[in-house]
């Protein structure tokens, strides 16, 4: 992974929903593609929630994209896990996170390249 | 028609051989989807929903305008060279949206109370479980308690495959059958008793053996194996179909006073075939039928099993996949050993070289017993047969190699007890050119036994055909059949 880019929630309800339109994807996949990257996924956190995919995410979802999610509670830090939409729709498959990838909490509702 | 090209954006285009456009021949922006979903079936789900329309969050462009402010939408015609982009939009949140609570009914709420007010679980959870789809393979002893606590904790399938009936003897573990249902199907028995726990549940029975010829079809249509079968033909064809299909099988296995308990998961982690690559000789390791099993262990490991597949379904925790867990009922003691996938394996492993099912009969070297015993030639007598000649006086000396234990369920007064593993030393005791008839409980081990007595030179030795559970169906219905 060689970079984190925080995208702006257009969504209505923000601290519970998160929207990113086409257009400003379009755009991501247009910077990505100068900086010679590729987008693999988007991250986003769950405020108060545990980071478990939620029905909406699941319905949202795009299958071969990661999901990083962040879980966050009043008692420490974040929690964060990774998923991937199965073929069929029905669930998310957890992905192992490597002791590389090192992730920085942040209070956004945005995308990884 | 015209011939456009369609741009696949990169989550997509593993259903498209890797391409980031196709090109194809259409007259609107819809028929080019259309004629698109035709050419990469696949595709169809991720960009329409059942109703036939654009999911949502799928946008198509036509050359830079988006079709939804187009005032013909899907409709509006196409040129010659134009390109039409599919276009994510990333959407998700926290909670449901307002509306999606609809599906919980009141009355579900009511039932699923203690699940809703974990975090863990809510209502994502719960209607996450409501989808489920889980197969059980076997309504026996681990059946029993796994499928009880999945109907139970709201799985909104399962599916259970079984063609056995309830015997007496399965009531001393297989709590999902009661004494009213010996002689039914288990399958009847199963349905009854789930559909009572949570009525409902959609339960599909198969009431078939679980074959190589009829496994893929029966798991593709479940997201998780239960595997509570109880030899290994099936639990090697399980694994197999498990790993083509890409499902995971939740697994236990119980034998006397131990069990274990895994979750096999080519994609994540190792297959059964990496633990054990191959079965064991037939007859080394006894089934319960021949070993016995404490009724309550089949209770616990079936429970795990049921705990890993909500685990699996909720995606919460940390599941068995990569750890084999052991239970020692006697020592009260559960140790963990961490599994490995193996490069080498047959199945998963780097450079598979089994790619479909086989015949796993053959594979764990059994074959039916008819054959096996006219291959081996050993002579036979049949229970009215030794009845007969007993009565007539005939000077016949009845060996019986079961284990002392046995003897206190049943006997035959004329029998003398020499157990299967005191055999070869006891030989020298014995007068070749007496006759004998050897007996067992099924004719299994007393055939093993005519067998070493011929070899060592024994010429008048008989098995009794199906042991004394024959004795008791021909001769003597009040001896007990265990």
């Amino acid at each position: 992974m060689h970079a984190a880019i925080p995208l702006a929630n257009e969504g209505a309800e923000r601290t519970r929903r998160y929207l990113i339109g086409p257009a400003a994807v379009l755009q991501l996949e247009r910077r990505a593609e100068e900086l010679g990257l590729k987008v693999v996924g988007y991250y986003h956190s769950h405020p108060d929630a545990p980071a478990v995919p939620s029905e909406a995410d699941r319905e949202h979802a795009w299958p071969w994209y990661v999901y990083l999610i962040a879980g966050t509670s009043k008692r420490g830090a974040p929690q964060w896990s990774a998923w991937r939409l199965t073929g069929d729709r029905r669930r998310f498959r957890r992905l192992a996170i490597g002791a590389g990838d090192r992730l920085e909490g942040g209070s956004c509702t945005t995308s990884v390249s | 028609m015209h011939n456009v090209s369609v741009l696949i954006p990169t989550p997509l285009q593993q259903y498209t051989d890797g391409r980031g456009a196709v090109s194809l021949e259409a007259g609107t922006v819809g028929a080019a989807l259309a004629n698109l979903s035709a050419l990469h079936p696949a595709l169809r789900h991720h960009l329409f929903a059942e109703d036939g329309n654009l999911r949502a969050f799928v946008n198509v462009y036509l050359n830079d305008e988006d079709i939804r402010y187009l005032d013909e939408g899907l409709q509006t015609g196409v040129g010659a060279g134009d390109e039409i982009r599919i276009v994510p939009s990333i959407a998700g949140g926290a909670v449901t949206m307002t509306g999606d609570r609809k599906d919980l009914s009141a009355g579900e709420i009511r039932r699923y109370a203690r699940h809703l007010i974990l975090p863990e679980v809510g209502s994502d959870g719960q209607r996450a479980l409501k989808r489920a789809r889980v197969l059980l393979v076997g309504a026996g002893g681990l059946g029993s308690p796994a499928s009880m606590y999945l109907a139970a904790a709201g799985v909104g399938t399962l599916g259970l495959v079984d063609f056995d009936t309830v015997e007496e003897s399965n009531l001393q573990r297989q709590v999902i059958h009661g004494t009213r249902d010996v002689g039914r199907p288990k399958l009847e028995s199963a349905r009854q008793r789930l559909l009572d726990i949570n009525p409902s549940l959609n339960f599909e029975g198969h009431g078939v053996r679980l074959t190589a010829e009829n496994a893929l079809e029966i798991i593709a249509d479940y997201d998780i194996v239960v595997d509570g079968t109880d030899n290994f033909p099936t639990r090697y064809l399980v694994n197999d179909a498990c790993v083509l299909l890409d499902k995971p099988n939740v697994y236990g296995s119980i034998f006397r006073f131990e069990g274990q308990a895994s979750v096999f998961y080519a994609s994540e982690g190792p297959c059964y075939r990496c633990l054990y690559r191959e079965p064991p000789p037939p007859g080394l390791v006894p089934s319960c039928a021949e070993g016995g099993v404490l009724g309550v262990l089949p209770g616990i490991i079936g429970a795990l099993q049921a705990n890993e597949t909500l685990k699996l379904i909720l995606g919460i925790g940390d599941t068995l996949i990569g750890r084999l867990l052991l239970f020692d009922a006697l020592r009260m003691r559960f140790r963990e050993l961490r599994l490995r996938t193996d490069p080498e394996c047959p199945i998963c492993g780097e450079a598979p070289t089994i790619r479909e099912l086989i015949d796993y009969e053959a594979f764990c070297g059994i074959r039916p017993a008819e054959v096996e015993r006219a291959e081996m030639r050993i002579p036979e007598i049949t229970a009215t047969e030794l009845k007969a000649r007993l009565d007539a006086g005939h000077d016949i000396r009845v060996l019986d190699v079961r284990e002392p234990y046995e003897l206190e369920i049943c006997k035959l007064d004329a029998a003398e007890l020499i157990p299967l593993g005191q055999l070869p030393t006891s030989l020298s005791k014995l007068n070749k050119d007496d006759e004998f008839v050897v007996i067992c409980r099924s004719g299994r081990r007393s055939a093993h036994a005519v067998l070493m007595l011929r070899e060592a030179g024994f010429h008048n030795v008989f098995n009794l055909s199906g042991g004394l559970l024959a004795w008791s169906d021909e001769v003597d219905p009040s001896m007990p059949k265990y």
